[in-house]
């Protein structure tokens, strides 16, 4: 069953938003909760700390009190009239816990909201609303929204994707998803109404709890309340897509194609819960080439364009005679569900994953003839974007070493001089570190004079391009994103210090938040002052009771603050916990119900509330962590090492989504289940830490590889077997400016380790050790070389015995005979092929051979780039992937090789061709492999 | 002796009443007297018969204009039937109805399309600069373009110079033999085997002035003040070759440290030839 709403669909593209405003409504003696008969009178400006919806009566009679839930999406990402300006569905994941239930028997409620629309002339502030507080009565003097006439009744658990039309109260805390929009069962139909969706959010409260006997509302002096914490929206879009055109270049006689996605959605895919109503009729209605040198607009309408789902291709026969000059193309579709809706895009504006995930992209164009003086001479120049943000307006500086102009741009000539720029990872912790970058402008005519009074330029963003003269500004390729870290001003040049956009983000110290004697008056004197804790994954530590083998005398992973001594009530974590399955009290286990019930409030934060005074007693415990829907392992919360370093960044360290790149995470996620660790990870962020610490650990616990890529969004990856091939060459005759440097790192060697894993918070301990020696490289070397930091590795996040086994096996091999460094310097040429953590092929006479022959091709990774525009060079240091290689026998794929070596390309010559035995050699005297000795 | 040509001051400047039959919303008209060539103002259109493109000029009074150039364009050889490149002047102010600049009531006009010079480099078969000596006092000057074969969709023109020529009396010429050179600014790499990697950045011209003569306390004083004069205009100056070149280029004085020697000793015996360094403006790089 395909289920566009809830989010496994690939036929269309979606994004997923990660930011919102919210707010409760809370409203007094209101007879119904409908937003749209609420008025002035009926709202209250009382203090809402969190998200809450529910209702209650203080006695007999119909008047109620609410409290209901407003969201809206914050920012404008996912909104773009020439591209993305048709939603087809958009889906709400949150997690919903309950708060209070003080209704008898309750067993399940239900909810309803709608897409708020037009206020009726009246505007809110959302500036002003925080989603911890909104004075009801002088922000809303009168209530603005009215409520869009679209169906509310569509949930779906996300652990089973089983449509509800309630929620069951025993199973909470638990993930669902809201959505709108699609097809539904019966035929129904409709469109999210883009505008009021995006201007002006959703509204959700209580409809109604289910005792036994029917739907009712609260009985008098009842009280029902639910904290939603709201994760992510996912929004699904009929717009269609380009990713790329086969040839960026076209000349007479050529067919055009574009790929991409949602040039023709099959009916078939919007199949959700019933039967797709007829007449969808999703196509392509024409392509436009839109000069950029006033060459005119030059249509291609649906007769002569042959298309699916993925491509748009225009033969030779039906392209328009395009005069010399660039394009940019104009897509338009439509839908007759809708009646005459289109829907359109820019190529290339954005692009989209093989999943259809949306990435935000540049606009391609497509080139008629030469860009430049034929023959092209090499022309690199570096181009740079400056976005200045001020009272929320955003303003544009264009710079370059020489004035650039460019159809739609003209970059100023101000750069006097730029240094080099690094961007590395640490191959040892995975962590990655960006240069900062100086640049110094030309202040002659007081420019900058003039910028640095009117605007305050700390943290502008700044975007790196390289840009060749001989190709279209469409065609530059952004290097870097940075910020401004700070400047100064020496007459007439103006000298600009830049960092990397994302180190502000590892500054922080986690946990952010604290227990205070403001939030918690009657807490404990010793949780002053503690972090609240944030958990994920499977946290257990036994007693030995229950663990005969691994149980501990002080059991429990985290140890829970008292935050009312009066109630006795323990906080444990900061957020939803999925589960605390063991409780201790000074080691002793607890039993609920009888000693404590785990309960969830103030915007989901989980409490242990004991039955009686544990006194000055240490409270601790073990948890399953936070859940956050899709993301979540078989077992209902995240597990997943790449899910939760996504979690880690995303809502701990509250990196963008637009500085993430979900793909590389995606995909991460796909190989920990493939390996079988999908459950392998956990992760606390308990007593405050800087956060680069605490990632450097995670990532060493899974040999993770956090990188940015060029449009500075975070990537991961992990270099094994199955990723080290690469067709892409240097040479270091023809390449080389100086001569490569080989550097065996001998004195960074380990060729004996202990290590340990497992750890716990409470007990301040690691659970499991152990040592591993490699004998080779200790007889090579006639001495055990210990680890090189003086402690044990460590693997604190994670319990699985095999994960930490294999990656001390793979760091073991890779550091045991140092770890092999390549240093070279290219020049600026190669700059679009090559990429940190790219993998190359270096052809070196002088590399280390038996016959003295050098090498033809030896795998390595990049782990440095040093881009120095002034030298015009790049120096890029390398890891050798030998100790990849040493654990393959590389026979190749009977398939893609040729029969006959003497056939085979320079590739295909690296796996096991074998020669003749006798002679050793192929037919053409070049000396064969040899698996060993050969038997006659 | 063909004597070289020379014009500082652009009459158009900041306090010129301009306009333009069309503006580009990125290369706007205010670029047609910024001193940069490189950063030009575009038209949207390339003209058509009956409807060209025009930049148009009011003075407060009426100006002499001996000198017109343009800098960094982007015109053809203008070989479209109905091409034209024209300088009109009209006493009645560019929105004057009684100044018809297109049927030619009450002003004077000039073909300057003859002031395109045809060489064969790149992709474009024009030099970017022309001038064209004139002769007209007018309060207002209008250009007429219409280049219907440009590729590039539009008009593009780095400097609109509308000034007055002045010579030297004394003699005066430039060197090399040939009035310019190129100059390349390039970033070329060689690895330690040999191999080129050539990094083409941009290129300008170069040429030298050099006075011999100089054996006058007057003839020291013309030059000083020509360079006073061309300092107090940021160090721009419009040269032209010799009175019969089609070449003109809006140059940079790049070094005038020698001076003060010459001041000095400038009394009679002092005929040591001196020369000025001068560099043209950068025109950019463009991409499409």
């Amino acid at each position: 069953m395909a289920t566009t709403a809830i989010g496994t669909n690939t036929d269309m593209v979606w994004q997923e938003v990660y930011q919102f405003e919210t707010a409760v409504l809370e409203t007094i003696d209101s007879v119904l909760q409908l937003i749209n008969v609420v008025n002035q009178n009926d709202v209250s400006d009382t203090h809402q700390p969190n998200l809450a919806y529910g209702s209650h009566r203080t006695g007999p009679g119909n008047t109620f009190g609410s409290w209901s839930v407003l969201t809206r999406l914050k920012g404008s990402y996912f909104r773009d009239d020439d591209n993305l300006d048709l939603p087809f569905t958009a889906g709400f994941y949150m997690t919903i816990a309950k708060e209070l239930a003080d209704v008898p028997g309750v067993l399940n409620h239900r909810v309803k909201r709608y897409i708020l629309n037009d206020p009726q002339g009246q505007t809110i502030n959302w500036n002003a609303v925080s989603g911890r507080y909104v004075d009801g009565v002088n922000l809303w003097t009168q209530f603005p929204y009215r409520r869009e006439g679209t169906l509310e009744l569509n949930i779906i658990r996300t652990s089973d994707m089983e449509q509800l039309l309630y929620f069951p109260v025993s199973e909470l805390p638990e993930n669902y998803a809201l959505y709108w929009g699609g097809f539904h069962g019966g035929g129904q139909h409709f469109r999210v109404d883009a505008d009021s969706f995006f201007d002006y959010g959703f509204y959700m409260w209580l409809d109604g709890i289910y005792v036994g006997a029917g739907w009712q509302v609260c009985g008098g002096g009842e009280t029902i309340k639910f904290s939603p914490t709201i994760e992510r929206v996912k929004i699904y879009y009929q717009n269609p897509v380009v990713n790329s055109f086969d040839s960026m270049k076209w000349s007479i006689g050529q067919n055009f194609t574009m790929r991409g996605k949602g040039f023709t959605i099959p009916e078939a895919s919007l199949d959700m819960y019933g039967p797709p109503p007829p007449a969808w009729n999703d196509r392509i209605e024409k392509v436009e080439f839109i000069g950029k040198q006033n060459q005119g607009t030059f249509t291609v309408t649906t007769p002569f364009l042959d298309y699916d789902n993925d491509h748009v291709t225009i033969a030779a026969v039906n392209m328009p005679a395009l005069p010399d000059g660039t394009y940019e193309i104009y897509i338009t579709k439509r839908c007759d569900i809708w009646g005459a809706v289109r829907y359109h895009c820019f190529a290339g504006d954005y692009r989209c994953t093989d999943e259809g995930q949306l990435l935000q992209g540049s606009r391609l164009v497509l080139l008629i003839g030469e860009a430049g003086d034929y023959p092209p001479p090499e022309e690199p120049i570096i181009l740079t974007e400056w976005e200045i943000t001020h009272l929320d307006e955003s303003i544009f500086r264009y710079l370059a070493p020489i004035d650039v102009r460019s159809p739609d741009i003209f970059y100023d000539g101000y750069i006097l001089n730029v240094s080099s720029l690094k961007r590395a990872i640490n191959d040892r912790t995975g962590l990655y570190s960006v240069s900062d970058m100086t640049l110094d402008l030309a202040n002659n005519d007081k420019e900058w004079s003039k910028m640095m009074a009117q605007y305050i330029m700390k943290n502008a963003h700044v975007s790196i391009f390289h840009a060749w003269g001989t190709e279209p500004h469409g065609w530059r390729t952004r290097i870097h994103r940075m910020i401004v870290d700070d400047y100064e001003l020496e007459a007439d040049k103006f000298r600009v210090f830049l960092k990397d956009i994302t180190k502000k983000y590892f500054e922080l110290k986690i946990p952010e938040y604290f227990i205070t004697s403001e939030e918690y008056p009657d807490a404990h004197e010793d949780a002053i002052g503690k972090g609240m804790s944030d958990i994920l994954g499977e946290n257990s530590l036994l007693g030995t009771a229950d663990d005969p083998v691994w149980g501990v005398s002080s059991p429990g992973s985290f140890e829970a603050y008292c935050i009312d001594k009066t109630n006795f009530y323990y906080l444990a974590s900061r957020g939803s916990l999925h589960a605390i399955p063991e409780v201790y009290s000074d080691d002793v286990k607890m039993a609920t119900p009888g000693d404590y019930s785990v309960n969830y409030r103030d915007g989901g934060r989980t409490y242990i509330d004991f039955v009686g005074d544990q006194g000055d007693k240490k409270i601790t415990f073990n948890a399953e962590g936070y859940m956050f829907g899709a993301w979540n392992s078989v077992n209902g919360y995240i597990q997943n090492p790449a899910r939760i370093l996504r979690f880690i960044l995303m809502i701990l360290l509250h990196i963008p989504v637009e500085l993430i790149n979900m793909i590389s995470f995606d995909d991460m996620a796909d190989y920990f289940e493939d390996k079988g660790y999908e459950t392998s990870a956990k992760f606390r962020a308990c007593e405050p830490k800087k956060a680069e610490e605490k990632l450097s650990e995670f990532l060493f616990t899974f040999g993770i590889k956090l990188f940015p890529d060029r449009e500075g969004r975070m990537s991961i990856g992990i270099k094994d077997k199955s990723n080290y091939q690469s067709d892409y060459y240097i040479f270091e005759q023809l390449d080389c400016i100086d001569p490569a440097r080989n550097m065996p790192q001998l004195k960074r060697a380990e060729n004996y380790v202990r290590y340990k894993w497992d750890e716990h918070q409470a007990a301040k301990l690691f659970l499991k050790a152990d040592s591993k020696r490699s004998e080779l490289s200790i007889s090579d070397f006639g001495d055990s070389i210990l680890e090189a930091r003086g402690s044990p590795w460590k693997f604190p996040y994670t319990t699985n015995e095999t994960l930490v086994a294999a990656r001390v096996n793979d760091e073991l091999l890779k550091r045991a005979y140092g770890e092999k460094w390549l240093k070279i310097k290219i020049p600026i040429h190669k700059i679009e092929d090559l990429d940190i953590f790219d993998n190359f092929r270096f052809q070196s006479l002088y590399a280390p051979s038996f016959t003295g022959a050098g090498q033809a091709g030896w795998y390595y990774y990049i782990i440095d780039m040093e881009y120095n525009w002034s030298g015009n060079s790049i120096i890029i240091t390398a890891v050798d992937l030998g100790w990849l290689m040493g654990q393959c026998m590389i026979i190749g794929k009977f398939s893609e090789l040729t029969r006959d070596w003497m056939d085979a390309n320079v590739y295909q010559r690296t796996f096991a061709y074998i020669g003749n035995c006798a002679t050793g050699t192929f037919e053409d005297g070049i000396p064969n492999k040899k698996i060993c000795d050969c038997y006659e | 002796m063909r004597r070289l040509k020379y014009a500082i001051s652009n009459l158009v400047d900041v306090d010129t009443l301009i306009d333009v039959y069309s503006e580009d919303d990125v290369y706007v008209m205010d670029n047609l007297y910024n001193g940069r060539p490189s950063k030009p103002y575009r038209s949207t259109g390339i003209g058509t018969p009956g409807t060209p493109e025009w930049i148009c000029v009011t003075f407060p009074a009426p100006r002499m204009i001996s000198l017109v150039a343009l800098f960094n364009h982007n015109l053809t050889m203008l070989e479209g039937v109905g091409d034209e490149l024209r300088f009109k002047g009209c006493n009645l102010g560019c929105e004057s109805p009684a100044c018809d600049w297109d049927a030619g009531a009450g002003m004077h006009e000039v073909d300057i399309s003859g002031s395109l010079i045809e060489v064969e480099k790149g992709d474009r078969a024009t030099f970017e600069n022309l001038y064209s000596r004139t002769k007209m006092r007018e309060p207002s000057y209008r250009l007429d373009i219409i280049d219907q074969n440009n590729p590039d969709g539009h008009i593009e023109i780095g400097e609109y110079f509308l000034g007055n020529w002045e010579d030297f009396s004394a003699n005066c010429f430039l060197q090399p033999g040939r009035p310019d050179s190129p100059m390349y600014f390039k970033g070329d790499q060689r690895t330690f085997m040999g191999q080129d990697w050539i990094s083409y950045y941009s290129k300008a011209k170069e040429m030298t002035l050099t006075f011999v003569n100089l054996n006058t306390p007057d003839r020291v004083n013309e030059v000083e003040v020509f360079l006073d004069r061309v300092h107090e205009n940021g160090g721009r100056v419009v040269i032209i070759p010799d009175r019969d070149s089609k070449f003109c280029f809006l140059m940079k004085i790049e070094d005038t440290s020698g001076f003060g020697l010459r001041t000095l000793y400038g009394e009679d015996g002092e005929k040591k030839t001196w020369t000025i360094p001068m560099k043209a403006l950068t025109t950019g790089v463009m991409l499409l």
